[in-house]
This record gives structure tokens, sequence and C-alpha cells, in this order.
């Protein structure tokens, strides 16, 4: 699926999708989404033969930011999908849609504390046993900055 | 941290027990016997194969052809613990490694011998910082170093300086076997 094509479809599958600048920031389609959001986009993404290339977070200032990437075999299609943590810190898992994204929720639960609920086995992966709430990637408050500052913040839904 | 409380229980037991037994019983009442034994112990260093990052991979090279620990004795990398006298922590050490570490050396029978192999192992080196929450900053902190082989890495021929130091260590002298005198007329290879 093309870039520009699937800018489209995303559009009409009722996400809020925006073409990017693949030269500066390494991926062709931004998608904001709303907590609530993320299975259907998964779902939808899996439907049109996507795959998952990765699944992290970051701490920036107001909330937690999760970071969703997928791409595409068939042409070069790169979708990069931003998700603001609700307050009760915890979101849909989607390892169940694509087991790839197991790994990921596991490590971003050892790192940042986000909750996957749904997932089956969300067990410390990385780090030591002592240190398994230790949430080693969240930053201190005056560290923090804005989501703006670090490029990310036209992506709010 | 646990691993922490071990080491220090390990040195207690060590200093309670019977330092005689620990090195090689009645034999060592003959002081020449002591002597060849720590001369074959110097000339014959089994490591254990257990890498730990990019250090391994110079540990790798000094073993092979080109640079060849094997001229010092010290080839036979071993994949039992019970099998070794050194152990080369090459690479850095995470709190997630260490209990597995301690278990190798406790594993190693004795006599027995640790180098640490690069910054990493030695003090942190890198990941000494104030955010470090995940590295061990110093394997010394877990089990005794006998040599030290500084460098981010070291070059192979820095690990066989480490291994020539160690024969000193144990047999009190550099080269406690009679090295081969070459003749003018012998072509020797230095290492590219």
């Amino acid at each position: 699926m093309k870039s520009s094509e699937a800018v489209i479809k995303l559009n009409e599958a009722g996400f809020k999708a925006e073409p990017a600048e693949v030269t500066r920031v390494g991926y062709h389609v931004t998608v904001a989404l709303g907590a609530d959001q993320i299975r259907p986009f998964a779902e939808w993404l899996l439907s049109e033969g996507f795959f998952i290339d990765f699944l992290s977070a970051v701490d920036a200032s107001p909330a937690i930011q999760l970071i969703y990437q997928f791409a595409h075999f068939d042409a070069p299609c790169r979708i990069h999908a931003q998700v603001s943590l609700p307050d009760s810190g915890a979101v849909d898992t989607i390892s169940d849609i694509y087991q790839g994204a197991d790994w990921h929720e596991r490590e971003t639960r050892d790192f940042f504390g986000v909750v996957f609920s749904g997932h089956h086995n969300l067990v410390p992966l990385i780090l030591c046993d002592e240190d398994k709430d230790l949430k080693p990637l969240l930053k201190k408050e005056g560290a923090k900055k804005s989501l703006a500052d670090i490029g990310l913040g036209e992506m709010v839904a | 941290m646990k691993e922490i409380e071990r080491y220090a229980q390990f040195l207690k037991d060590e200093s309670e027990a019977d330092s005689t037994e620990l090195q090689g019983g009645a034999m060592n009442s003959f002081p020449l016997t002591e002597q060849v034994l720590k001369v074959c112990q110097a000339n014959s260093l089994w490591p254990l194969t257990f890498g730990l990052a990019c250090c391994a991979i110079e540990m790798m090279a000094a073993g092979m052809a080109r640079i060849d620990m094997a001229r010092y004795g010290a080839e036979v990398f071993r994949p039992s613990a019970r099998q070794c006298d050194l152990l080369i922590v090459s690479g850095t050490v995470t709190k997630k490694m260490a209990p597995a570490l301690m278990t190798l050396y406790e594993q190693m029978p004795y006599p027995k011998w640790v180098i640490a192999m690069g910054n990493c192992a030695i003090s942190g080196g890198p990941f000494k910082v104030e955010d470090n929450y995940n590295v061990i900053e110093g394997v010394d902190r877990l089990i005794p170093v006998d040599v030290y082989v500084p460098g981010c890495p070291p070059r192979p021929e820095a690990l066989i300086e480490g291994i020539l130091k160690l024969q000193e260590k144990i047999a009190g002298k550099r080269h406690p076997w009679p090295q081969r005198k070459m003749k003018d007329a012998v072509k020797v290879h230095p290492i590219p």
C-alpha cells in the first residue's frame, strides 16, 4: 500500500492520519490515536497487511506517549501512531492481534510502568527481580520536556 | 543488593576456612613440589568460555590463529566451570547477570583466578554515570579479581599481557617456563 493511499484509507476508517515528511522524521504517515482506538486500529492494520515494527513509550510533559510503528512489505509505507497515556495508566493490549507486540509491551511495562490490560503474560522481562518496579526510563519532574520540544506535539488526538 | 551480601558472606567463609587446605594440602609442605605445581598451573591456564560484551570479541581474537594465546598455554577454553581455573570477565556485568556470574565463579574448583577485562568489568566504564541503574560498577564488588586489563576494549595483546602478569603472580616470575631463544637466522613473525 502506498503511503498516500494509506492516509486516505485511514481517514475513511475513522483514524486521524496525516502524511509526514519522511526524509526528516523517517516515517510516511502519522496517526493520532485515542486510547480506546488502539485495538480497532491494530485490527485494521492487520487486515491491510501491515506488520508491527516496534512499540515503546516516551516520558514527556503532560503525559507519557505510547509510540507504535507499523510498516508494509509491498511498498514503502511506515506508519507512526501515538497515544497519550490516560490517567488510569493502562491501555488495551494488542498482543493478541500482533503477537510481535507481546515482547515490546512487557518491555514497556518494565521501563515505564505502563499497564497493558488484557495482556496474557505481563510479567517482568528485562530488569532483575529486585528492580522489577523501578521504571528506570521515567524522567525526573524537572527533566521532562514538552511534546512540542521533542517534535511530537502536533500529534495528540 | 543481594549479590554484594553474597560476596561478603563468601569472603567471611574464605577467611574462616583453613587456608592451607585450599592451597593443595600436604603437598605444599615441600617447597620444590610447590614450585613445580605453580609453574604447571601458570603454564596451563584453562579459561572459561564466557563472554559478556564486546571485550569477548577481543578475547576470541586472542584465542584464534593470528594472535594465538596458546603460545602461553592459555588457549583451552572450557565450556564447563568445573574444568576451568581462569575466569575472564570480558564485558559489562549487569545486575541481572550478577548472580549467574557469581554462581559460575563458585562452580570453578580451586585454585582459580579472575581477570577483569575492559573498563566495564574494572569500574563500570562508560556506564558509571549518575543515572546508571543496572550495571555493576566493577566486578570486584562480586568476586575477587587478580589482574585488571584496562581498555575499551583492550586489544588481544593486552589480554595476553594480562595472562603473562597472572603467570607472574602465580609462579613468582615472568615466563616461569624457559622461553625458546630464537637464533638470529630464524625469522620471527611479529603480530601484524
